[in-house]
């Protein structure tokens, strides 16, 4: 379970990000944020990365008050989570390969596992012969699929992605959003934010609409 | 969670082949940083050496009375070698003393202009365990005090003045050793910052996926300790080098062997002293640049 209770976050210069959000997600729940360009998407996003700590208000993951958690406590945090950005944030001198095993290395799993689920992740994405390339040989749409399969690939509790797709043309982006919804039918709860309305009008999910750094409308969109 | 060793060495060692022109800057400092210690640590060893040397000189000469017999002198110097702290002690004839005041330049003629005659008396030259100024004095106290001995000679006012400034000169070592171990660190603590600020991006990335702050630290600590062995490694042949070269043109130009004035170089123990120091120097300076670089944000 994932809440939001009367959270406010203030940036340096006094920049008001999120005024007094209450929000809660259930486990196992897929649900698109949205809304323009400085509406809080991402900030919602940095708070349960715990990227970021709430300036008022709380933020609970499974219980766990993310303002208040150490940040010695922030690595298992995060290696129970899946996150994905716009950005890909891949390692540009390391394979394809060894930036999903990554993910499992710091798991500390044995040699062998961390081969098998690295293989099996590189599979489901698609992206099983591409293993030993430099990720810049690759195009866009695989780069994401590369960062789908380092969050995916350690089977995440959550699986957080803001603007997974926004560099990617709309066929791409339908085969990442299929991706996020296989790890949704096994179990992990994901949060999207994202820009991308046909999308979301194609899912039939719940949409949590933002505007200013306050929830504007939280309903389940119709399937389209 | 526990910490893959084998992933940490393979990470260091092909990120520090990555670092590209970032790790060859690092290995280039942290050469300098060892050419500045070696020599260092060459010019401190073999000035003990002289110092200790010099020290070694200094005795106390205690004259014993007019007409004293070889018995008498022989029974004195038994008695000044039981007198604490003594280390040894050579007893000089007046017939020694004569002949050596005649081998001095400046004496010659005044022991020629004496026909035979020897004024000198039995002599005993001692040095002491520890050569400072209070331990001589303390000496010179307890062997005047002896039937038989006239006085008792150490130059006192040379011996102090040239003991201060041995003393002066091991502090000075002391100084120069501190002030450049202390500048080493932090330039080497500025180099690795200064990649680390070009690697933030992955960093940030391996916090991104949980890593956990000594999971990140330990293969970039490896990396700088890697960097430092290599710097050793090259500040050491560069020191063996410099020193053939100089001994070489030594002992063309001035026919002087240095080897021989100076006794310690660049030898086995020194090379691997020297990359332990370096690779120490690295993993330090990579600890202090690390400092609240893989700390979460608030």
């Amino acid at each position: 379970m994932i809440e939001f209770q009367d959270v406010s976050k203030t940036y340096e210069g006094d920049v008001l990000a999120l005024k007094g959000v209450t929000l809660s997600i259930a486990r196992g729940e897929f649900v698109f944020l949205t809304g323009p360009s400085g509406a809080g998407k991402s900030s919602l996003l940095d708070l349960l990365t715990r990227e970021r700590k709430p300036s008022s208000g709380y933020v609970r993951v499974d219980g766990i008050d993310l303002g208040s958690l150490h940040d010695s406590q922030v690595p298992a945090l995060r290696r129970r989570m899946g996150i994905i950005l716009q950005d890909f944030r891949l390692l540009y001198d390391r394979s394809v390969f060894d930036n999903v095993s990554f993910a499992l290395r710091v798991l500390g799993l044995p040699e062998a596992e961390i081969r098998r689920d690295t293989e099996a992740a590189l599979e489901k994405v698609g992206l099983a012969g591409k293993a030993d390339l430099r990720p810049h040989k690759l195009s866009g749409g695989e780069q994401q699929r590369v960062a789908v399969a380092r969050a995916l690939a350690r089977d995440p509790e959550w699986v957080l992605a803001d603007e997974p797709t926004g560099n990617l043309d709309a066929e791409t982006s339908m085969d990442i959003f299929r991706l996020l919804q296989v790890a949704n039918q096994r179990g992990a709860t994901v949060v999207v934010a994202t820009h991308n309305q046909s999308v979301i009008q194609s899912m039939g999910k719940r949409v949590v609409r933002m505007r200013a750094g306050l929830v504007e409308s939280d309903a389940p969109e119709e399937k389209k | 969670m526990s910490m893959p060793l084998r992933y940490f060495f393979k990470e260091a060692w092909s990120s520090f082949g990555r670092g590209g022109a970032m790790s060859l800057v690092a290995v280039l400092v942290l050469t300098l940083a060892a050419l500045s210690l070696g020599s260092y640590a060459l010019l401190r060893q073999n000035t003990l050496y002289w110092i200790a040397k010099a020290e070694n000189r200094f005795e106390a000469v205690v004259y014993m009375k007019d007409g004293s017999n070889q018995d008498a002198a022989v029974a004195l110097s038994d008695r000044l070698r039981a007198l604490p702290r003594v280390k040894d002690l050579r007893l000089v004839s007046p017939a020694e003393a004569s002949q050596e005041l005649s081998k001095d330049r400046g004496l010659s003629e005044f022991v020629a202009a004496l026909n035979g005659d020897n004024p000198l008396p039995w002599s005993a030259r001692v040095r002491l365990e520890s050569a400072d100024a209070p331990s001589l004095e303390a000496f010179e106290a307890e062997a005047e005090v002896l039937d038989g001995v006239d006085s008792v000679d150490w130059g006192k006012d040379s011996v102090e003045a040239v003991l201060k400034w041995l003393k002066l000169l091991r502090s000075a070592l002391l100084a120069l050793g501190f002030t450049l171990a202390v500048c080493a660190v932090i330039v080497t603590a500025s180099v690795v910052r200064l990649t680390l600020y070009a690697r933030r991006g992955e960093i940030s990335i391996m916090r991104l996926v949980g890593a956990g702050q000594w999971f990140i630290r330990i293969p970039l600590m490896m990396e700088g300790a890697l960097q430092g062995a290599l710097g050793g490694l090259l500040g050491a042949a560069l020191l063996f080098g410099a020193g053939r070269l100089i001994a070489a043109r030594a002992m063309h130009d001035l026919q002087l062997d240095l080897g021989a004035s100076l006794p310690y170089g660049v030898g086995p123990l020194f090379l691997l002293g020297l990359v332990l120091a370096s690779a120490l120097l690295g993993l330090l300076g990579s600890l202090l640049a690390l400092g609240g670089s893989v700390r979460e944000p608030g």
